[in-house]
Formats: C-alpha cells, sequence, structure tokens
C-alpha cells in the first residue's frame, strides 16, 4: 500500500476536504500498485438470460424473470416498491391459480427474498435458479409441480437493485483498502446519499445497511450495527426507514402474511444456515428441523447457526421469524472461509467473489436445498387413499379416499368388498405429497433423514374381540417412480399383499391399515385426517399425533383408514398391559406364548412374510419405528 | 527503517502465529498509521506484527528480485497460523479473516514460480523454441503462459498467437484457458471461431461478454453470429447483438431471422422487445 498516499488521504479527510478516492483493482495473477491478485479469473457480469458458469448482469436477470412470468401461467409477477434511485422492485408469484392444496388445505405461503446485500452475487443467482427450477420443472410430477400446486411461492431476486449494479459497474474496483475494501465491488449498503462514481470520496461509504434496518431489534446492538451512515453496518433512521425494505414488506403482504410459513434472506458467504430463536420454542424446534433437511440436501456441507431468543442486530430473517412466528433464515451460501477453497489466495473479502466456474454447481445446490426446506413447510405428509386390488390389478376390492368438505376432511368408501385368506391382492397407498428423494429420477436416501423404505405396514384391529395384528412386509413394496403414482412421483406405494388362512375378514369388528412412515423430510404422518393442518401461531395445527395432541408438530402413525369400522375412538387409552410387550423373537414355525389373552403369541405365516402376531396392547397405542 | 529491519528479524523468529480478532477500528489504525508510529501504538505487539508480516508479503508480492533470506522468510509462514479477523458483518458470532499469513506467504511463492516460469517461457520464445504442448499440458505452466501474455505488447501477443495456430492449435484449441488468454491479449479472430466452437465454460462467457469492447463492429459482430450458432452462448450472442448493434443493418437481419428460429426465438424475443424498458 501506498503509505504516502494513504496519510494524505485521512490528512485530507481530517481536514474536511474533497479526498479523490484511492481505487484498488483485483486481477487473477498481475501484481502491481493498487492490484490485488485473487489467484483466479475476476468474473465481469454477463448479459446472458439462460443461466450460465459465470455471473449475469442485474439486466439480464431481470429479463429473464420477465420473460419466465411472461412464458408461465405459474408465475406472475408485481412490483413492490422502488429503490432509492427509484428503479422498480420486482417480486414473483410462483403458484398455480388457485389457493387450496390438493388435499384440501389452504395454500401455505413462503417469502424469499435475494440481492439484499450488493456485493454477495451468489444471491440473485442463487434465487434466481429457483425460479428457473421451478420453470423448467412445472410439469414434472415430482417436487417442482407439487411446490407450485401447493404452495405460494413469492421470491425477490434482487432487492437492492442499486446496489447491485453499482457492483456490477465496477466489478473489478474497490476504494478505500486492499484489507477493508468498500464501494465499488464491496459495495453492501444501499445507495442513499451516494453518488455512482468511485471517484470522488466523500460518499463512497454513505447508504444504509438494509439487513440492520428492521424492528424488532433495530439499533439495539451497538456492536454490530451503527448510527454512522459511513458505517458497513449503518442502521439508518429507522425501522423500514429505506424503500427497499418498504418493498420487502409488501413482498410480505403479496405473498400473504397470515399464510406466511417461510423466510429466507439470501446471503453470502460463510456457508450456514443462520436463523434467529424466537420465545416461542415449536417455531424454534421446527425451524431448525427445517434447516437439517435443507442441510441434508447437500450433504451437510452447511452449517446450522440458531442464536439466542430476545436480542438481535437488526436483520429481517429477526423481523420475520418474530412477526410471523416462521422458520426464518439467513442463507450465506459458500465459500465457507475463503476463495482459498477454489485455489485462490485466500485475500480478504474474495469470499464475495466467487469464481465463475462455480457459479452452475452454486446454483444447483441452492436450489436442492431451498425446495427442500419449502417441501417440508408446504404441508405435513397425510395417508390419502388407499385400495387393494385383486391380483390381475383390474378389479377393485377396497377403495377408501379422504375428500375434502369446507374445513374438513371425510372418508369416503368408493369401493367395499372383503378380504380373504391366501389370496393375492396389491395395497395401493397414496399420500398428498412426493414422499421420497429423487436423485436422477431414482429413489435415493435423503441424507441422514430418510431412506426409501422407511415404512412399516400392517393390518390391525379387534377380531373375536382380541386385539390383532396383521404385519406385512413392506420390502415387497415399492414407490411408484415411473408410472401408477397418482399426481406425484413417489406418492403412492404399491404393495404385494396375502392374508394366511387364520385371516378371517367376518370375524373382525374393526380392520385398520396401520402406516408408520414419513415424507422425506422426516415428518411422521398426520395421525387424523378428517382435520385438515394449517400453520398456525408458530407450529402446526391439527397436525395430530399418536395420542391424538394436534398441537405436538410430531405427527405418529396414521391408524385412521378403517376397512371395518366399530366407531371406536382413535386414540383411546390402552388398557394396562398384561404381561409386559417382550421384543419380537426371531421367526419362529411355533406358536409360542401362554393360554388366554395374558398370552404373546407370535406365527410365523411363511409366504410372503406376513407376521400374524396377537398382541397384548390395545390397537390404539403408537408404536412407532 | 533500522526498526523495521529489527522486526523482521523477530518475525522470522516468531513463524506459529496466532489468529487474533481486532476491531474495525484497531484494524483503521493499522491501515492509517506508518510503520514506524505502529511500533509506538497501543495496539498488541502480536497484532503490529501480523501486521508487519501481511505488509511486508504485499512488497514481495510485487519484487522483481528476490533474495534467498526473502524467500526463506516466506517458506517459513507457510503453516504460521496468524491470523487477523473482524467480526464478520453479517452475523454476530462469526469474522471475517482479513490478513492470513499463511495463505499470503503461499500466495507469494506460486506468484514468484509462475515469474520464474515466465521467464523461461519468454526465453524460450525469444530462441523459438517455444512448445505449446508442453505449456498446455503442464498446469502451473499454463498458468505462467497466462500471465505472461498480459506483460506483452499486443503486437507481440499478436506473432504468439499466430505461432499457436501455426505450432500448438493441436492443444491450444481445445484448451478454453488458454484460447481465452491468447484472444484478450490478440484479439485473434482465428482462435475465436474455436473457442465459440468448444463446449463453453467461465471463459468463454468472459471473452465473449468483451467482443463489443474488443472488435470493431464489424467483427463483432460476425463472431457473436458465430457464437450465437452454440447453444450455451445463444442468448449471450444475441443480447449483445440487441444491445449493441440493434441500429447495424446485418445484426438486424440476424436478429430478425433468430426470431423465427424456434430454438433461439424465446430469447430473442425477450432480448429485443424488453430491452427497450428494462434498462437499468
Ligand atoms: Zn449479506
Amino acid at each position: 500500500m501506498n503509505t504516502v498516499l494513504c496519510l494524505l488521504l485521512v490528512l485530507a479527510a481530517s481536514f474536511g476536504m474533497q479526498a479523490y478516492a484511492q481505487q484498488f483493482e483485483y486481477t487473477n495473477t498481475q501484481v502491481g500498485e493498487g492490484l490485488i491478485p485473487l489467484g483466479y479469473p475476476v468474473p465481469i457480469p454477463v448479459d446472458s438470460l439462460t443461466p450460465i458458469d459465470g455471473f449475469r448482469t442485474y439486466q439480464a436477470l431481470h429479463l429473464r424473470h420477465l420473460q419466465m412470468s411472461e412464458q408461465s401461467a405459474t408465475i406472475t409477477r408485481a412490483q413492490i416498491g422502488n429503490t432509492e434511485y427509484a428503479r422498480s422492485i420486482w417480486a414473483y408469484t410462483l403458484s398455480d391459480s388457485n389457493n387450496h392444496t390438493e388435499s384440501g388445505a389452504l395454500e401455505g405461503a413462503a417469502l424469499i427474498n435475494g440481492g439484499i446485500h450488493a456485493r454477495e452475487w451468489q444471491s440473485p443467482e442463487a434465487v434466481t435458479g429457483y425460479m428457473e427450477y421451478l420453470f423448467d420443472h412445472a410439469n414434472d410430477n415430482y417436487i417442482a409441480q407439487y411446490l407450485l400446486e401447493n404452495l405460494n411461492l413469492v421470491i425477490v431476486p434482487v432487492l437492492n437493485i442499486d446496489g447491485f449494479i453499482q457492483t456490477q459497474r465496477f466489478p473489478k474496483q474497490v476504494t478505500e483498502s486492499a484489507t477493508t475494501p468498500r464501494d465499488g465491488r464491496m459495495r453492501r449498503k444501499n445507495m442513499r446519499d451516494t453518488d455512482e462514481s468511485l471517484v470522488t470520496a466523500f460518499d463512497n461509504l454513505n447508504g444504509v445497511d438494509l439487513n440492520r434496518n428492521n424492528a424488532p431489534y433495530w439499533a439495539t446492538n451497538s456492536q454490530r450495527s451503527s448510527g454512522n451512515v459511513s458505517s458497513l453496518v449503518h442502521h439508518g433512521s429507522g425501522p423500514a426507514s429505506e424503500s427497499e425494505i418498504q418493498a420487502l414488506h409488501q413482498a410480505a403482504k403479496l405473498a400473504k402474511e397470515d399464510r406466511l410459513r417461510f423466510y429466507t434472506d439470501t446471503h453470502s458467504f460463510t456457508q450456514i444456515y443462520f436463523t434467529p430463536f424466537t420465545e416461542n420454542p415449536r417455531r424454534n424446534d421446527i425451524a431448525g428441523r427445517v434447516a437439517t433437511v435443507m442441510r441434508a440436501a447437500n450433504n451437510f456441507k452447511y452449517d446450522y447457526g440458531p442464536s439466542a431468543a430476545g436480542g438481535g442486530i437488526g436483520a429481517t430473517d429477526e423481523y420475520f421469524a418474530n412477526t410471523y412466528q416462521i422458520p426464518a433464515y439467513t442463507l450465506e451460501i459458500e465459500p465457507k472461509t475463503s476463495g482459498a477453497e477454489y485455489g485462490g489466495f485466500g485475500v480478504s473479502h474474495d469470499g464475495f467473489i466467487l469464481p465463475g466456474s462455480e457459479v452452475a454447481r452454486m446454483r444447483k445446490e441452492t436450489t436442492m436445498a431451498s425446495l427442500s426446506g419449502l417441501y417440508a413447510m408446504t404441508e405435513v405428509p397425510v395417508l390419502m387413499s388407499a385400495q387393494v386390488w385383486d391380483a390381475s390389478g383390474e378389479n377393485l376390492v377396497l377403495s377408501l379416499r379422504w375428500q375434502a368438505e369446507s374445513q374438513s376432511r371425510v372418508l369416503q368408501t368408493l369401493q367395499s368388498g372383503e378380504l380373504s385368506s391366501e389370496t393375492d391382492y396389491q395395497l395401493h397407498l397414496t399420500f398428498n405429497k412426493p414422499m421420497r428423494w429423487l436423485e436422477n429420477g431414482v429413489l435415493a436416501p435423503f441424507p441422514a433423514v430418510s431412506e426409501p423404505l422407511d415404512i412399516a405396514i400392517k393390518l390391525a384391529g379387534i377380531a373375536n374381540s382380541s386385539p390383532v395384528e396383521w404385519v406385512l412386509d413392506a420390502e415387497d413394496g415399492e414407490w411408484r417412480v415411473s408410472d401408477n403414482y397418482h399426481r406425484y412421483k413417489t406418492d403412492t406405494f404399491v404393495l404385494p399383499m396375502r392374508l394366511p388362512s387364520a385371516f378371517n375378514w367376518q370375524s373382525h369388528s374393526l380392520l385398520f391399515l396401520e402406516i408408520d412412515t414419513h415424507d422425506f423430510a422426516g415428518q411422521k404422518l398426520d395421525t387424523n385426517p378428517a382435520t385438515i393442518p394449517d400453520w398456525v401461531d408458530g407450529g402446526w395445527q391439527n397436525y395430530e399425533d399418536a395420542t391424538g395432541n394436534a398441537s405436538s408438530d410430531q405427527g405418529g402413525v396414521a391408524k385412521a383408514m378403517r376397512f371395518i369400522d366399530d366407531g371406536s375412538d382413535m386414540y383411546a387409552t390402552s388398557p394396562p398391559p398384561s404381561p409386559p410387550v417382550t421384543p419380537p423373537l426371531p421367526p419362529s414355525a411355533d406358536t409360542t406364548g401362554g393360554g388366554g389373552s395374558a398370552g404373546v403369541i407370535f406365527v410365523l405365516i411363511g409366504l410372503i412374510g406376513i407376521w400374524r402376531t396377537a398382541i397384548s396392547k390395545s390397537y390404539g397405542e403408537d408404536k412407532q419405528n | 527503517m533500522v526498526k523495521l529491519i529489527g522486526c523482521f528479524l523477530l518475525c522470522v523468529v516468531a513463524t506459529r502465529g496466532v489468529a487474533i480478532e481486532i476491531s474495525y477500528a484497531q484494524l483503521a489504525m493499522l491501515q492509517n498509521e506508518g510503520e514506524a508510529s505502529l511500533q509506538m501504538s497501543a495496539l498488541n505487539h502480536e497484532v503490529t506484527d501480523i501486521w508487519h508480516q501481511h505488509l511486508r508479503l504485499h512488497r514481495l508480492a510485487k519484487s522483481e528480485v528476490v533474495s534467498v533470506n526473502e524467500q526463506t522468510w516466506v517458506s517459513s509462514l507457510l503453516s504460521t497460523e496468524a491470523i487477523l479477523s473482524v467480526p464478520n458483518p453479517d452475523h454476530p458470532n462469526q469474522q471475517l479473516v482479513v490478513v492470513d499469513i499463511a495463505k499470503q506467504a503461499s500466495a507469494v511463492k506460486i506468484l514468484w514460480e509462475m515469474k520464474s516460469m515466465a521467464e523461461d517461457i519468454e526465453r524460450q520464445w525469444q530462441y523459438g523454441s517455444l512448445d505449446w504442448k508442453n505449456v498446455v499440458l503442464h498446469q502451473d505452466k499454463s498458468r505462467a503462459m497466462r500471465w505472461w501474455l498480459t506483460t506483452i505488447s499486443t503486437a507481440r501477443a499478436e506473432q504468439v498467437a499466430e505461432h499457436a495456430i501455426q505450432q500448438g492449435i493441436e492443444y491450444v484449441s481445445v484448451n478454453n484457458a488458454m484460447l481465452s488468454a491468447l484472444i484478450q491479449q490478440s484479439r485473434s479472430p482465428v482462435l475465436m471461431q474455436y473457442l465459440w466452437a468448444n463446449t463453453p465454460d467461465a471463459f468463454t462467457y468472459q471473452v465473449l461478454q468483451q467482443v463489443p469492447n474488443q472488435l470493431n463492429e464489424a467483427d463483432a459482430i460476425e463472431q457473436l453470429i458465430v457464437a450465437s450458432r452454440n447453444q450455451p452462448l445463444a442468448s449471450q450472442a444475441i443480447m449483445l447483438l440487441a444491445k449493441h448493434y440493434s441500429h447495424n443493418q446485418k445484426a438486424q437481419m440476424f436478429l430478425q431471422s433468430a426470431l423465427n428460429d424456434p430454438q433461439l426465438q424465446w430469447l430473442t424475443a425477450a432480448a429485443v422487445g424488453m430491452l427497450k424498458d428494462s434498462q437499468p
């Protein structure tokens, strides 16, 4: 650094003179006065509408957004406000035209914000990537279509347009110093009281940090937010004083505030999901679980950083978490520490300059993660229908389906036959959403969260006044991926079924399906589909667990699909077990256990691995896997 | 000056280093004060030591002549943990590293090696023994070549590009990084044709973006039209044509035909039709 020039600048500043800012330039490997080599090519923004390995200009991104909204029936745009420089700020709604889900619930809403900090170029590319994925895959019969049909997603691709354009006007230049570069490519704040020139130094540091301009913790942390207009974290003159933040509030209205259940503000870098906790433990718990889902999508290369309730820095995630009691995140896109992760020199602030060659991959990874989080929050999983077909697959024997009627659902019997023993059937279970993760169209584990065959299926009930179970071997079944699914790939599980000779339809006073599974986000089934779940006050309402608790956010084993219904209470408490339950023994051909009601009986039925177990506990008890 | 030399001796000894978080005010103090006065400032001496190492490495990266002692000193820093960080403005509990001595030392070594290889390349060029295969297939030499190209005159770069076409096209034509370095300095239309025909990568988009600034109107339009035939480049080529050359008859005719090409239709319509009202 030129020490003499620095001293002159300090002197000039202290005498209130108009100073001309020293400029620095990022290079690949060129060295010299005022040059900062990064060790990889410094990306300049590119005029391409289509996604490329590189960063697009604001103009190209904007044209791309326009083009998608004009060419798609499920993408609409709305102006939500203006920037300091009077540029229009746009939000895009990605959703079908109706406001109810395919399973009869009222659609929830999600808001994703991009480009709040100008220099964080990863952000507009990432959120545009989400839009492009949903645009390209609108009819994929899988996650994209599921989200479009069942969620109202609002995306603001670039909030701080003035600042973003300023960084793109100077893709290699910065001022101040090489160690703490400001303005030009390293502008963070909006352009309040700032001109677009780097040469005039007096205003280069001005502007408001839009991520400090928010209630409820506006200006409450003097370490991380400042009243000084030249501070990197200047909080502005009051909460939401900036037109860009007012536009963000408008975007929440567009999404419908009372329907909001997810917010993410998209930043870079440090490769982590931050989330502020609130005083609501249910909300905090769900925010943590959904963070796990988003991290799992990329094998946990992203970290997780919750922060304690009761304080903050004036960030937008705090505003959304506390105002709406919804999971709200600050996503910091890669890299974790610096450009050295891509072979660069690791100079100060180079994490804001992702090499162009990493952009397409980054876009894809952040897309998969965000769509997974949205998937978890769109709906909890519900077993919507069960059908039993004969072996030929041509004759329907039994068919039950939950049908939505205004605020609730009714179980409708569409076909009522009887099941016979020693007869081959096919059981079709259909859920309200895709239930499994697909990688290149093939069933795959969702890392550390779910496995394709995480499903246990039984027929259970009362026969001759005693509780009975007929365990089906789920390993013989399959999630439908290429055909025979209901609406979405993996929303249907098909299982061959053969009941043993001991099975007698007529002897049952109660016969129901007992399904223990979860969606690929790890959420267990809603145990009472009659009451339609919704997101209310920071938790799921009507998402009943094993005991019928409608506000535990846990779900449980589904037992509501009754082929023979005795009208008994699904959640009736169990009689005291006698004797205590012992773990199932290894398969044996012998009948074991004592006589009468006290005996525990294990019967192996060879054939297709169906087990008949006379259990000592009531059918009403939850038996989670 | 005496003080500085004293510090350097000290620094050679103390190479293990520590990670220290400092405030923005302290960092400003380091940046604004002269080196001599820094010695007397109230800052922790470990902080000022790291800052001096940082400044010296910064100077050494630019030096033309490097002594053995300096080389030894830089090598001694490769595994130091000396780091200065400031609070990360994005989050209360994170730091932003602003000085990382080991990484900086490693960068200085890489830059020195690169320059030394570039000197070899310069000699080979002068003696007519430049071997493109050897350069292109060797990652470090390739980087040195690309750097060397930024240091020579346009006239020489044109000769080098011609040499590449005559002597090394087999290797150069399939390497987008080398093609783009040669094109940036020589603006060779022949090499551009190779680049547009390859599978595009980050290098291709960067070179294409600069075509309107680097070529005259007629040449630029011709190159953009060729590039538009490679599908991943089509949108960029068309948008650049619409943005810079919508007044030109040849460009207009091309855009007209693109509007009737099912593959290019929507990108062309978006670029031409919406360009007017989307000027930032
Ligand atoms: Zn940020």
